[in-house]
């Protein structure tokens, strides 16, 4: 029975139980990681929670009536034994069937106007006198930063500065990979022979989990960042630090990184 | 299944082998459909075990059970076996058996056509799954995008397997589109108008149309992908003027439609089994034909809902975003529709009934899901992480599975002539709802802790959080596998000794219950006139209880023989030379792909050319006995 051997060995008991009990014992809580969609660090996250918000709550409002109504019909209408009913013979109700796709075309339509806003609010472009602009190309399998107008190149980490804009233009240099940093924001993707764009703002200092979501090949799930949102003065010091060192270093830099991911 | 072909009306030989070959030629679409439901069942069983694997390697971060390399392929595998030969062909099946006995017909109106997209699809379906042992399975998905899918990224012949199978697999499906679409129009029994046909039909004929829409564009893809993987063409490479979006667009335009031809006939069967066991016609059956209509319509323009992380701007996306919500209205009429059938009713429930009340509940979340999804903006944050991987499996499973398995209780006994085990039948439905609860909800949270789909393994450094669902929902995946194991023992048990079921078991309304179990070879002894929607419950409250004939035998009262068309190997053979060509084009083996052609070319020269006097099967007895 050697495969059913592997498949036990596969899930590695120790492990398993350890993660139960931490979570059974109530240490650390089940909804939070430092990636999380449900902690926004920005003003884009923090809209795009509030539209997850506002829908999810109508959504839960229809599926207590519809739940209900459907609980309600499995209870009273079910067969008992000697029962004497007649059973309905209505076919439909003309009245009722125009509520129920009112009512929804309804809520759609309010859905509709809240996404709507919100769509244009994000892909408005911000102001690129005041807004910082960040060239992103997704490699197999590592992130590379390009800040043009201060001639300065990063792989992996993406320093911001505080309380600004930030305008990201992205594209890859071999196949689509998708720039995800769930606290600060959604996703775009970086696609080959596109650029494509978006915007991101942190509200505090920190670094923020990121990641690449779209499927890119075996090292997909390697393929992570880090955003690291600095104080404006901090920010400005961490940018003259880096334009004296030579641009040789950062082809270094990436060459290894690029060593690293392959291993 | 010997037992099985001599109850739909088979003559089993005395040797083997014509037994074998009275099945590689048959054009009885009964027939057909047990081989389709037969070939998806071990298809889903594979799809089932690539899950089981993936759920293993996922229990706790950093997991190494398989390699990255494998998980890929898993990945990948369990997602089109699942669409394109599992739960797509499981539908097939069950309109195979079903429909022509739903609308009074003898057959389908091309029966050898018939039987030449089962073989496409079963052959297709082989060599896809023969790529595990031949280089490698496929490895970019079941969206295989470009251009990750292009020979660069992925020069081992996995690719390769996928475009070739789904080609083979997607030519049936497309002739099975054709194939219903002709026989529910031409081939209604008189006094079948269009709004008595059962819902199940009704989906079934929206469903052909999706189909004949659907399948060319992503047939047409496939064979730009096989240009430029196999002939050097440049249709996705970006560096000779190619588009890697083009793929997107073609893959998404049948992609989604796809996902209605997975949902619709689910929506006909629990329509069907719901109206039975509350003992009530649909509530609303003109607005349920009218919702499924439009849902179809609907599904060919919201394409881009899969694609709004990729950057068109908010015109567009607002734009697909509306339509993609629009769709919620004419489902939840269906939702409305199938609690105020129960509304008033005396519900009976057996095991099809239960899966088909479990539907409601899961479907509804899976389709609120599906309108937070639609929200573009919120959408930025849930593609590609683990919420849409719970928000699929709420539809696939809790929508589209439950449908067959609805169907498979219900019809089971149509299709065998014996009833399932009603108590391991129960066992299955609790075991499965608390099972796929367990697996799919928690990933709900874990797309929203940031989890995204498609990663071989996670860090710990996300979190107890992520790992702890991760672990739950693993656990739920050996439920849900467990529930099957009650089913798929239940089926063997019941092959073998389970009650025998009389022509109308459940007390059923429409057409098919008014036969014996299993339906004669023709069906139908005469043609029967239809007097109204539920046509058999009609016959059953309003007349003798009896189907009546369309029309006298013939003017000296005798009983005739009935024509039913002859079986050809043909078919087959044409299938087995169009994947003979496929494995020759895969390793680039031109001699293998010219002995295929020829083979595929001659036995549909054969087929068409060849006289087919037909055979005349004698009747036995009248209907309803
Ligand atoms: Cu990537
Ligand atoms: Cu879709």
């Amino acid at each position: 029975m050697r495969p059913v051997g592997r498949l036990l060995s596969g899930l590695r008991w120790p492990a398993l139980l350890t993660v139960l009990a931490v979570a059974l014992s109530g240490c650390g809580s089940y909804f939070t990681s430092p990636a999380s969609v449900l902690a926004p660090a920005g003003p884009v996250a923090a809209r795009q929670l509030s539209l997850i918000q506002i829908s999810l709550y109508i959504m839960l409002g229809i599926f207590v009536i519809v739940i209900g109504l459907w609980g309600w019909a499995i209870i009273r209408y079910r067969a008992r034994r000697n029962d004497t009913r007649e059973v309905s013979r209505s076919t439909g109700d003309s009245r009722l069937e125009i509520l129920w796709t009112v009512v929804p075309l309804l809520i759609v339509i309010y859905l509709t106007v809240l996404t709507v806003q919100t769509e244009f609010y994000l892909t408005r472009e911000p102001n690129p006198a005041t807004s910082l602009q960040v060239s992103v190309t997704g490699h197999q399998f590592f992130w590379q930063f390009q800040y043009p107008g201060l001639g300065i190149s990063t792989v992996h980490n993406l320093y911001i500065p505080v309380g600004e804009k930030v305008n990201l233009t992205l594209t890859s240099a071999d196949v689509i990979h998708s720039f995800w940093v769930p606290e600060l924001g959604g996703k775009t993707d970086a696609i080959p022979g596109y650029h494509t764009y978006m915007w991101l703002e942190a509200s505090r200092a920190g670094s923020y989990f990121g990641e690449c979501a779209q499927f890119c090949g075996v090292g997909h799930y390697l393929m992570h960042m880090t955003v690291i949102a600095l104080p404006p003065a901090q920010f400005q010091a961490w940018v003259k630090s880096m334009q004296k060192k030579t641009s040789s270093s950062s082809a270094w830099a990436l060459e290894g990184t690029r060593l690293v991911a392959a291993r | 299944m010997a037992a099985i072909a001599e109850r739909v009306g088979a003559q089993p030989k005395a040797h083997a082998q014509g037994y074998l070959m009275s099945w590689l030629t048959t054009a009885d679409h009964k027939r057909i459909g047990i081989m389709y439901l037969l070939a998806s069942t071990l298809f889903f069983v594979v799809g089932g075990l690539e899950a089981l694997m993936i759920r293993i390697q996922l229990s706790h971060p950093g997991n190494t059970f398989v390699s990255p390399t494998l998980y890929d392929q898993l990945f990948t595998m369990h997602g089109t076996t699942m669409i394109f030969l599992a739960v797509m062909p499981l539908f097939i099946g069950f309109i195979n058996c079903i429909v022509p006995l739903q609308i009074g017909a003898r057959d389908v109106a091309f029966p050898r056509m018939n039987a030449l997209s089962l073989w496409l699809f079963v052959l297709g379906g082989i060599l896809l799954n023969s790529s595990w042992f031949l280089g490698g399975a496929p490895n970019a998905g079941w969206f295989n995008y470009a251009p990750i899918s292009l020979t660069p990224f992925n020069p081992g012949p996995g690719i390769d397997f996928y475009d070739i199978g789904l080609q083979l697999a997607g030519i049936g499906t497309l002739m099975t589109g054709i194939n219903f679409i002709a026989t529910i129009i031409n081939m209604r029994a008189p006094g079948m108008s269009l709004m008595r046909m059962p819902l199940f039909t009704w989906t079934t004929f929206v469903t052909s149309v999706l189909i004949l829409f659907a399948f060319p564009p992503f047939t047409v893809n496939l064979f730009l992908l096989m240009f430029d993987r196999l002939m050097g063409a440049n249709f996705f490479n970006i560096a000779k003027g190619g588009n890697v979006l083009l793929w997107q667009h073609l893959f998404w335009i049948f992609g989604h439609p796809e996902v209605y031809i997975l949902i619709l006939p689910a929506f006909g069967i629990i329509s069907e089994v719901i109206a039975t066991f509350s003992r009530k016609t649909l509530f609303g059956y003109d607005s349920m034909v009218l919702a499924t209509i439009a849902i179809g319509f609907l599904a060919f323009t919201v394409w881009v809902h899969h694609m709004f992380v990729d950057g068109f701007g908010p015109y567009v996306n607002s734009l697909f975003a509306i339509t993609t919500m629009a769709i919620a209205v004419p489902t939840g009429v269906k939702i409305f529709n199938w609690i105020f059938t129960m509304w008033g009713g005396k519900i009976k429930f057996t095991t099809a009934m239960l899966f088909a009340t479990g539907f409601i509940p899961l479907f509804v979340i899976g389709g609120i899901s599906g309108v937070m999804l639609a929200m573009a903006p919120a959408d930025f944050q849930y593609n590609d992480s683990y919420f849409v991987v719970a928000h699929l499996h709420y539809v696939l499973i809790g929508g589209s599975l439950m449908g067959v398995l609805a169907g498979a209780y219900y019809w089971f006994p149509k299709i065998t002539g014996r009833l399932l085990n009603e108590t391991l039948g129960k066992w299955h439905f609790w075991l499965l709802m608390i099972g796929f609860n367990v697996t799919f909800f928690p990933m709900h949270f874990l797309g929203l802790l940031g989890m995204p789909r498609r990663v071989a393994t996670y860090s710990a450094a996300l979190g107890p959080a992520v790992a702890f669902w991760n672990l739950v929902s693993t656990i739920g995946a050996f439920i849900l596998a467990i529930s099957f194991l009650f089913f798929f023992y239940n089926l063997f048990k019941t092959l073998r000794s389970g009650e025998r079921a009389g022509p109308d078991p459940w007390d059923g309304r429409a057409l098919e219950w008014a036969i014996s179990s299993p339906a004669p070879v023709y069906n139908f002894a005469q043609t029967p006139l239809i007097r109204g929607r539920d046509a058999w419950w009609v016959e059953k409250t309003e007349g003798d209880g009896r189907l009546r004939a369309a029309e006298a035998e013939s003017a000296d009262g005798q009983h005739h023989g009935i024509h039913m068309p002859s079986g050809s190997i043909y078919p087959f053979l044409i299938a087995l030379g169009l994947m003979i060509a496929g494995y020759g084009a895969i390793f680039g083996l031109l001699l293998l792909v010219a002995i295929g052609l020829v083979l595929a070319f001659f036995s549909i020269h054969r087929m068409i050319v060849a006289e087919d006097p037909g055979e005349i099967v004698e009747p036995v007895g009248g209907d309803g006995e």
